[in-house]
């Protein structure tokens, strides 16, 4: 499978890399008496940090790309460490939530035709604004499904007073397009569910037995999740690093079994949605997306 | 003696200010209540239309047609609950039947407009049990908050009493909404 990579290329970069770092730190241990020998200590890092990089970007493109392409061959994939997330339709549905102070980045985007699967990260900047800490890891999702419906209905699998401060990344407080706030009267559902619509008719008229029954199966499997449910599209945001699919950092940890049991993961999850939405909008089933 | 007055006058003023709160809060609710129910009649009247929509392509198929007609009436605003259950079971029984009318005649199961129509109707029945269930959650949370201690109280004083829940089982009770096509 990786007969085409430049393994030499990449072994070589490695250590050049692991060398420079080395040398760059004795010299700075020994030759610290002026700038200009500081200078060059610093310089001895900053190109074995080039090489790492360019490890780094081999290893992406080289290895770990082709190897989620063969097993996800639709899908296009984005790995990056500093991409701006692209919340604003998440945002609209109150599937996100960040303050002034925090910096949403997305380390893997999975795209299929109009579905999407986001990693990202939360970073809070420190008092002095210079440094950043991770305060929330999430995945979010945008399923492609008409349910022909006229407006949101945001569904929470846990009560928002019960969600801490740094879990709130993962929904929204308030939704200007649900300000209707929704109790079914099924006790079970409505202890551990919160619905929200842009109109209570559309709440009751979206949540209807079948569908209920789906959320609390969706509930059982994935644990805390949100959805938010629009015409065209169903928003997921679920708390926690790497759902779905875990991006290996190393040669080492790479596995063909990680990635088709990703792939089953998915295509579990499309199932489970499908139906969701096909309670929603009794359509024929989907065709499976995400499949290789 | 003031002290004691002061406290005094603090515990009418909270009394004062619970009443309000919950007369207000007894009001709001109540409300919502009639909402609901106006929402119910607006999905029973969409889907009186679209049934009597589906009669007019239906009717040479219909056996029975006069005692159809009879039994389903226009929905009203301020109608009471047991008229607009009775008419809801009314309206089942004729959906129920009309979408019975596609599997007996395959010529008309393959109209194009027969089918539109039979869509209509199922997402009205959706609509319509929507409505339903939106109306018995909100005289839930009603009555909940009637029988409740101090509730209760203020909502005797200014005659908020529990309300029933919406049932469209009448016309099985009364039996007289046997339609037959």
């Amino acid at each position: 499978m990786y007969n085409y990579v430049d393994y030499n290329s990449m072994k070589r970069y490695k250590r050049i890399s692991r060398l420079l770092i080395v040398l760059g730190v004795i010299a700075l241990i020994i030759f610290n008496n002026s700038i200009f020998e500081i200078f060059i200590g610093m310089s001895i890092l900053g190109v074995a940090g080039y090489f790492q990089w360019k490890y780094e970007d081999q290893y992406k493109d080289q290895i770990l790309l082709p190897v989620i392409r063969s097993i996800f061959p639709n899908s296009n994939f984005e790995i990056s460490y500093s991409d701006p997330i692209l919340t604003d339709s998440f945002y609209r549905v109150g599937m996100i939530y960040k303050d002034e102070k925090e910096l949403l980045s997305n380390y893997l985007t999975i795209e299929n035709g109009d579905n999407t699967l986001i990693h990202f990260t939360c970073e809070e900047y420190n008092t002095s604004g210079d440094s950043t800490t991770t305060t929330y890891l999430g995945t979010e999702i945008s399923y492609n499904y008409s349910t022909n419906i006229e407006g949101v209905v945001r569904v929470i699998s846990s009560r928002k007073s019960k969600l801490t401060k740094t879990e709130r990344t993962f929904i929204s407080e308030d939704c200007q397009l649900t300000p209707a706030k929704i109790e079914t009267g099924e006790l079970d559902f409505d202890e551990n569910f919160e619905v929200c619509a842009s109109n209570e008719h559309l709440g009751f008229y979206v949540l209807n037995s079948v569908v209920i029954e789906k959320l609390k199966a969706f509930r059982d499997k994935y644990g805390e999740f949100g959805i938010a449910i629009t015409c065209d599209n169903l928003y997921l945001s679920f708390p926690g690093k790497d759902r779905f699919i875990k991006i290996p950092r190393k040669t080492s940890e790479i596995n063909e079994s990680m990635f088709s049991h990703a792939q089953e993961e998915i295509q579990i999850l499309i199932q489970m949605l499908n139906d969701i939405g096909y309670a929603i909008s009794k359509h024929s089933d989907k065709e499976m997306i995400f499949k290789g | 003696m003031i002290i004691g007055l002061i406290v005094l006058l603090l515990i009418l003023v909270i009394v004062i200010l619970g009443f309000i709160k919950i007369s207000n809060n007894l009001k709001r609710l109540n409300t919502s209540v009639e909402q609901a129910k106006a929402d119910i009649e607006i999905y029973m009247v969409k889907r009186y239309d679209v049934i009597m929509n589906s009669m007019n392509v239906v009717k040479e198929f219909i056996k029975h047609e006069d005692e159809v007609f009879s039994k389903l009436t226009q929905i009203r605003q301020g109608m009471n609950l047991e008229e607009l259950g009775l008419q809801a079971s009314i309206q089942e029984e004729a959906g129920r039947g009309l979408l019975a009318l596609g599997e007996a005649y395959p010529e008309l199961k393959s109209q194009a407009v027969f089918v539109q129509l039979q869509t209509q109707l199922e997402d009205q029945n959706e609509h319509y049990a929507a409505a339903k269930r939106a109306y018995n959650s909100n005289v839930s949370r009603y009555n909940q908050t009637v029988v409740v201690f101090p509730n209760s109280i203020v909502a005797s004083m200014l005659g908020f009493k529990e309300l029933p829940f919406f049932k469209d089982e009448y016309a099985t009770v009364k039996k007289d909404a046997d339609i037959k096509f």
